[in-house]
């Protein structure tokens, strides 16, 4: 018993390890700076909308991020629209925007555009900055 | 040097530590190892949270348990006292002193916080939902009443729940220190795990301790002190407040073992009155047969030759060789005993420097000039002596008849089987034994016993068992275990048969004195003993009749628990 800390300790070591191995580094500083809705008893009456080109591996894991990013904070996530359909247009049109990137993430609140970017590598930190400001939390 | 100031001190630093976002310093990568919630100051990351968002995407949270791992296996529930901010403010707001719930409610709620890790990560892998950040409390403390009060909110059931939950455990924080962290935290919960096994650990040393019971008062998580000596409390949160109250400095936080000097704290001492408290004499109805033996024998009568255990000095100046009392002359013979006879009249600068004027004895450092029978240490072997007179060895000739290998008796030449009779009894007087146990380890058939008082043999002890144990043994310290007995006792006498194997199979290390429980009361009593036959290990005693392997257990835990 006298050096069970020890195999504990090592242990814990060998999950930082593989975690670092697994960037969880990373989606745990991610993760971690979501905003809490909850934890402020607030609502989070936003709606986060892709749009996104086709065959673009960057594009497909910032949606990834961003559909993680709904879930776990309980925004609604829109849809993911991809710029081969027609309806993506239309959508566009809806909302009024104009799209001339790879990329482009919109958050809206009470259907009306918040804000939104068209950088693919830190869409996390722009929903939880944007909603962080926006519900004051 | 208290632990209060340093505490304090560390809990408000890790307040601006974990506050740093109202600078734009952030550190989320860092997963605290206490209560936290996301506010808008955080800086770092709410385990609770972390944890939750790893299993609602069914990832292995490696990254995040293993910070967990490490720190709680080194600190183990360290951080619930010296640096979680929601320990903080209960240490504030805890203003009615004095008052408590009832301890068996109090063991009770102790297990609720399990419960509530538990049904945390149950329900958000279920549902995905972090039901818990509704009702967090340092969340609504930190971020929930803050917001509502700034920007307003919405009443719903939830916010309604949240703020019951939160005044009511607010009330509860007024009367009851670290509620919170005692019943309800779930890190803490988790944190409590690794607190037996953790480095940092408080400790207590008997030898100081006056039983003031000061720590029990001021203790937030209402641990029993006492227990730290013999295991390490789960619900300690380490922070001090009872080394702070101690005015013999016996308690205090260490990452290495220490030492104690006291072997054995009896329940009484620990606790107070007993619960069973050994009832008066008159109160008695079992007399205790009249012992044919009991009348004080001239000391120079005894024969000390069958000893076991008795260490000592003894320096004896004599002025005619024919005064010297037998048995020192046979003390002589014992290889654990020093025994000096000297002259008086040809050591004559001795006795000018001890100033001696007639025959003196000198026993572990005593100077002694008057009887010898009234010296503690030759009264203990003298009462030594007679208890090994009333042993007897017992053959079961049920047992012996088949046997064709005669072990008992090739181990011992002493031994002489007649098969007269189904149960044969030789009382150690007779012949030269001093129970050293050999015939009885020789013995694969069990037939050999070692009785005090009635033959009474009705047990089978499991030689084998013990022999597999025999490395185990060899490890250990040279020992005295205190076998509290009575006669005729069919479980008494299997004690003491197996004490006489474990002797022998320790090769002698492991020692035991036989006292009579019932011819003892007083010592009886010290040692709290109230059930026959217990032994007596260091600082632990048996609890009902022992078997071959738990009392080797508790040898060896004592070995671990020396003095």
């Amino acid at each position: 018993m006298k050096y069970v800390w020890l195999l504990l300790v090592i242990i814990g070591g060998v999950g930082i390890f593989l975690g670092v191995e697994r960037f969880q580094v990373e989606n745990t500083e991610n993760f971690g700076g979501y905003p809490c809705f909850l934890c402020a008893s607030a609502e989070p009456d936003f709606e986060v909308v892709v749009f996104s080109k086709a065959a673009c591996l960057n594009c497909e894991n910032a949606v990834r991020r961003a559909q993680w990013f709904c879930r776990l904070t309980g925004v609604t996530y829109g849809n993911t629209f991809y710029d081969d359909a027609e309806e993506s247009f239309s959508k566009l049109d809806e909302l009024g925007l104009m799209w001339d990137s790879d990329f482009l993430v919109v958050v809206l609140k009470d259907g009306a555009v918040l804000d939104t970017t068209t950088d693919a590598t830190a869409v996390e930190q722009f929903l939880s900055e944007t909603m962080k400001e926006a519900s004051q939390l | 040097m208290t632990y209060k100031a340093p505490r304090r001190i560390l809990q408000i630093l890790t307040i601006f530590a974990v506050s740093t976002g109202a600078f734009g310093v952030t550190f989320y990568y860092v997963v605290v190892p206490f209560l936290y919630a996301h506010y808008p100051y955080s800086s770092v990351s709410d385990p609770l949270r972390i944890l939750q968002f790893y299993l609602i995407e069914r990832i292995i949270p490696w990254y995040p348990l293993g910070i967990l791992f490490v720190a709680f296996a080194i600190f183990g529930r360290a951080f619930c006292g010296w640096a979680c901010p929601f320990g903080f403010f209960q240490d504030i707001v805890h203003v009615f002193r004095g008052i408590d719930l009832p301890e068996s409610l109090h063991n009770i709620l102790t297990k609720v916080k399990f419960l509530v890790l538990i049904s945390i990560f149950a329900l958000s892998y279920q549902t995905g939902i972090l039901y818990f950040d509704r009702v967090n409390p340092f969340a609504t403390l930190v971020s929930a009443i803050p917001r509502m009060l700034l920007v307003g909110f919405t009443v719903d059931r939830w916010v309604i729940l949240r703020l019951t939950f939160f005044f009511l455990l607010l009330t509860g924080l007024l009367f009851v220190h670290r509620f919170w962290c005692r019943y309800l935290c779930p890190v803490g919960a988790l944190a409590s795990l690794f607190n037996k096994v953790s480095p940092l650990h408080l400790y207590l040393d008997p030898s100081l301790c006056n039983r003031c019971k000061e720590c029990l008062e001021v203790c937030p998580t209402r641990v029993n002190i006492f227990n730290v000596v013999r295991t390490r409390p789960i619900e300690c949160i380490l922070c001090g407040d009872c080394a702070d109250v101690c005015s013999q400095g016996a308690l205090g936080l260490s990452f290495t073992e220490r030492e104690t000097k006291e072997g054995y704290i009896s329940k009484e001492e620990a606790y107070g009155p007993l619960r069973y408290p050994v009832p008066p004499s008159e109160f008695v109805t079992r007399e205790y047969p009249p012992e044919r033996e009991r009348e004080k024998r001239p000391i120079s009568e005894v024969s000390l030759r069958k000893l076991r255990g008795i260490r000592g000095r003894i320096i004896y100046f004599y002025e005619n060789e024919k005064e010297i009392p037998p048995f020192l002359t046979e003390m002589q013979k014992l290889p654990n005993l020093q025994v000096w006879l000297v002259d008086m009249r040809e050591s004559v600068n001795l006795v000018q420097h001890y100033q001696l004027e007639r025959t003196t004895v000198f026993v572990n450092g005593r100077i002694y000039t008057g009887p010898l029978e009234e010296d503690p240490f030759v009264g203990y072997m003298v009462k030594e002596y007679f208890m090994l007179r009333r042993l007897s060895l017992v053959f079961d000739a049920a047992k012996c008849r088949p046997c064709r290998t005669r072990d008992c008796t090739t181990v011992c030449e002493q031994i002489d089987i007649t098969h007269e009779s189904r149960i044969e009894v030789h009382p150690l007087a007779e012949f030269d034994c001093f129970a050293c146990g050999e015939c009885i380890a020789a013995c694969k058939r069990g037939g050999v016993s070692l009785v005090y008082g009635e033959p009474k043999i009705d047990f089978n002890l499991n030689l084998a068992h013990l022999e597999s144990l025999q490395d185990k043994l060899l490890e250990v310290e040279p020992m005295m275990l205190k076998a509290f007995v009575e006669r005729d006792s069919v479980h008494c006498n299997k004690v003491i048969t197996m004490l006489a194997a474990i002797s022998f199979f320790s090769k002698g290390r492991i020692n035991f004195e036989l006292i009579d429980a019932l011819e003892e009361p007083e010592r009886a009593k010290t040692y709290d003993i109230t059930f026959l036959p217990t032994v007596v290990v260091g600082r632990f005693k048996t609890l009902g009749i022992p078997t071959e392997g738990s009392l080797v257990l508790l040898i060896r835990r004592s070995e671990r628990w020396k003095l």
